[in-house]
């Protein structure tokens, strides 16, 4: 009977193997190749003894801590103890994406789009999709573990060992896993892929700011996000295997659970029957800009709720800094030194904040332009455009929620920060500072928005582009300065243009040159799609 | 031998009742119609039988095997054909052709190139750029190619051209004629009518009638044109007669299938000139059931 529900798995791994034949290795040279260059790269940054000693002390921040994790093995800070604590979480939450991906891919989408219907009137097992999808997904994970594990040491850089590099790569691997077991789950029991891949990012998004809290201060928070059990390996230093076998038998509960799952429900069905909704079109559903605000609302709600929950989070973190500078004898020279001239610790962190925290909100910003295109590319646009509805309409009508998306979640991004802040702080800090620093950012967003039309104006099938420039974007201002590179790289970034608030003074120049720019990119975008094919 | 049996099957979508007890049974080596206006439950049926869906109450048994528990049993010899064709936009539809035949472990190879030859598929382009008619061919040659006893073949032409239409009804003609059983669901009464050997009308999760067309046809009137040298008398007044109207080309009026004969024996009385009957069309018996 069990066999049965399984029969033609093998098969079905050979077709996704086939059908990701590009996509796949992409994914895994991304993952690993990145992970694995950065060790030389770091190594010529920080390699002597002095700048590991400076980066020892600057990881020590709570705000350091907070973005990238804890700091291990402090009496012997070698390159292996810092690439650990500077890259793996961020690795495993790469990894994390990947699998996602990879997942919904392969079950709620292939479901939701009627593929599967007839793979199942086939002698296939009824769970051998699912099945398929979870061996493949750890192969996948396997070989990047693998890549990285053997991959790392091939530069003979001090600290970086064998063993310790198995075991960063493994970890990132078992972390994948629990991520792609998770979004096994979220598929069965939503009922729609573009829930379900929420749910799973949400996940996502979830386990990383639960292991900033964790790591900060509530140690438990960190253990139960899978984020968080990564650094508890301490690669390189400790080398502990008991996180990755914590990971694994975390994965394994999932696939089960999605098994479970997966055995009661009916194919295109999440756990709980759809419910009738509206017999007539509510008020709201009245044109072109209520289509798209019914189909963005989910994406609004969802994503307003995310940045209120993060700013809420980061915000009530701020108090813990100040005890952690009291206790911390180092820190309160560095302190007193002050990182940057006259700046204080806690400037630095609402800099830092405000980067991340932009950065987060273009991500729902994005999806609301590209969804444009991707109603578009599933043909319900066709319909709509045939029914008396320019284009230029379209395109107006999605730019506009997105533009006015991108000021109101920054707005309460912000206000949720401060104040969250305002409660645990004695001194409440001025709430125009705050603005201020946070809205600077919306220039350097509305490039990105610009670069999302641009794509769908001459590049539709490659609008995915616009997630990796910001992911790039990001990058560039997370982590170029502490990885020192020249101003001019950090300048491609958009975010990297903009003045740094409580710490650099305001300066209009780059604000309006950005603002500049994405007007001319949104012109270009607009006048691509008016030309071009509908497909 | 029944081939596909379904006893007093209920399927609940939460509280929404969408199959209400059907009852069906497809014998061996007939074609099995399955018709009945949009959401009646046909492809709610197909898909219990395909193991897809699970039944609420009630059993559907197909080879004799229970659909759900033995479904990877059964479909190693059934091919399937839904009405809206979805494939993978970046594989052809040779690649998808090729996978299907792999997962059912057979089929038969120079047969498919000749369906696809017949069916006019280039197998080489990719599924996101075929149209809607040949989405759907590359699931009927993936059918047809498979050498199975019974197809289930849901609306399987919605979307064929006329030509195609009929390279199909061939192969259904062909499959039959090898004893094989088909079960037909459609939109397209013509095709039912020219297929089927039986047929049952299926409306609002109710199956209301089952029968040979012959049958079926009993259950309703046929139309009649007559001249008569003498003017007819009292013919309304005559069992089973209906909706009598005077035209130039005569009387016309229906009657009630089962009682024709006493109906001709009665217009012979007034010296029939001309008379025309036509045998009622699928696409009235069905009127009458969908009104
Ligand atoms: N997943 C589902 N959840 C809720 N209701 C459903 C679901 N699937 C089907 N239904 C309902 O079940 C009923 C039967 O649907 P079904 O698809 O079987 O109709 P059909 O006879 O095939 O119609 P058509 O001729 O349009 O193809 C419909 O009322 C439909 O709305
Ligand atoms: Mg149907």
């Amino acid at each position: 009977m069990l066999k049965r529900l399984f029969s033609g798995t093998s098969a079905l791994i050979l077709f996704i193997l086939r059908r990701d034949r590009v996509r796949i290795p992409a994914w895994l040279l991304l993952v690993a190749g990145f992970t694995v260059a950065c060790v030389p790269l770091f190594n010529n940054m920080f390699g002597s003894a002095d700048e590991l000693q400076g980066m020892a002390e600057m990881m020590q921040n709570p705000a350091m801590i907070a973005m990238v994790g804890p700091v291990y093995g402090l009496d012997n800070y070698h390159m292996g103890a810092m690439y650990t604590n500077f890259m793996l979480v961020l690795m495993a939450m790469l990894a994390g994406a990947m699998n996602i991906f990879f997942v919904t891919r392969h079950t709620r989408q292939d479901e939701e789009f009627g593929r599967l219907e007839v793979v199942r009137s086939l002698p296939v097992g009824r769970l051998a999709n699912l099945a398929a999808t979870m061996l493949t997904a750890v192969k996948m994970n396997a070989v990047m573990a693998l890549l990285i594990g053997f991959g790392m040491v091939v530069f003979g850089v001090d600290g970086v060992t064998l063993s310790g590099s198995l075991i960063f790569g493994a970890a990132m691997g078992a972390a994948g896993l629990v991520f792609a077991a998770a979004t096994a789950v979220f598929c069965q029991i939503s009922g729609s892929n573009r829930t379900a891949s929420g749910m799973a990012l949400f996940y996502l998004v979830l386990a990383y700011m639960l292991r900033a809290a964790g790591d900060v201060g509530a140690e438990a928070l960190s253990l139960i996000s899978p984020l968080g059990l990564t650094s508890r390996t301490q690669a390189f230093v400790g080398n502990y295997l008991w996180p990755i076998w914590v990971l694994l038998g975390a994965a394994v509960a999932f696939a089960v659970l999605a098994l479970v799952f997966a055995k009661v429900r009916d194919l295109g069905q999440g756990m709980v029957a759809a419910r009738p909704g509206r017999r007539h079109a509510g008020r709201l559903l009245s044109g072109p800009l209520g289509l798209a605000l019914r189909l963005s609302k989910t994406t609004l709600l969802v994503w307003g709720f995310v940045l209120v929950l993060f700013g809420v989070m980061y915000g009530s973190v701020m108090d813990q800094m100040d005890t952690f500078i009291g206790e911390n004898e180092t820190l309160q020279q560095m302190f007193a030194a002050g990182i940057t001239d006259g700046a204080s610790y806690t400037d630095e962190f609402v800099a830092l904040l405000m980067v991340l925290m932009s950065a987060m909100a273009t991500i729902p910003v994005l999806g609301l332009m590209l969804r444009l295109r991707s109603e578009e590319k599933q043909g319900y646009l066709e319909r709509v455009l045939a029914g008396s509805v320019s284009r230029v309409k379209m395109f107006g009508v999605y730019f506009g929620i997105a533009l006015v998306a991108s000021t109101v979640f920054k707005l309460i991004s912000i206000l949720s920060l401060w104040s969250a802040a305002s409660i645990v702080l004695d001194a409440p800090p001025a709430l125009g500072t705050y603005l201020s620093a946070g809205l600077n950012y919306l220039p350097a967003m509305w490039v990105l928005l610009g670069l999302a039309t641009l794509l769908i104006g001459f590049f539709p099938k490659r609008t995915g582009l616009a997630y990796g420039y910001l992911g790039l974007s990001f990058f560039l201002v997370y982590m170029g300065n502490l990885i020192g590179f020249p101003d001019w790289v950090i300048h491609l970034s958009p975010f990297g243009n903009i003045p740094r608030l409580p710490l650099e003074a305001q300066n209009w120049v780059p604000l309006l040159v950005l603002a500049g720019i994405s007007a001319v990119l949104v012109g270009l975008g607009l006048a691509g799609y008016r030309k071009r094919d509908l497909t | 031998m029944s081939i596909v049996s379904v006893q007093n099957l209920t399927k609940r979508f939460g509280k929404f009742e969408a199959l209400k007890g059907v009852n069906l049974e497809v014998k061996e080596g007939e074609v099995f119609g399955f018709i009945g206006p949009n959401g009646a439950g046909k492809s709610t049926t197909i898909r219990v039988l395909l193991g897809i869906l699970q039944a609420s109450e009630g059993a559907a048994t197909v080879f004799g095997k229970d659909a759900w528990k033995d479904a990877v049993e059964i479909h190693k010899r059934i091919a399937y054909v839904p009405g809206d064709v979805n494939l993978w936009p970046n594989m052809t539809g040779g690649e998808v052709i090729d996978l299907f035949t792999r997962l059912r472990r057979g089929g038969n190879k120079s047969y498919r190139e000749d369906l696809i030859q017949r069916f006019d598929l280039d197998p080489s382009k990719k599924c996101r750029t075929y149209s809607k008619g040949n989405r759907q061919k590359v699931a009927l040659v993936s059918a047809f190619a498979s050498e199975a006893d019974l197809y289930i073949l849901d609306e399987p032409t919605s979307g064929l051209d006329p030509l195609m239409e009929q390279v199909f009804q061939q192969y259904v003609h062909e499959v039959k004629a090898q004893g094989k059983s088909v079960l037909l669901s459609s939109h397209i009464l013509q095709e039912v009518e020219r297929l089927c050997d039986r047929v049952s009308i299926i409306r609002q999760g109710e199956v209301i009638e089952t029968g040979t067309l012959q049958e079926l046809r009993h259950l309703t009137r046929t139309s009649i044109t007559v001249k008569t040298e003498r003017p007819l008398e009292s013919l309304a007044a005559q069992p089973g007669v209906h909706d009598i109207a005077e035209e130039a080309e005569g009387t016309m009026f229906s009657v009630d299938t089962e009682l024709l004969g006493q109906s001709i024996g009665y217009l012979g009385q007034y010296g029939i000139v001309s008379l025309e009957c036509t045998p009622p069309t699928l696409e009235q018996l069905f009127m009458r059931h969908y009104e």
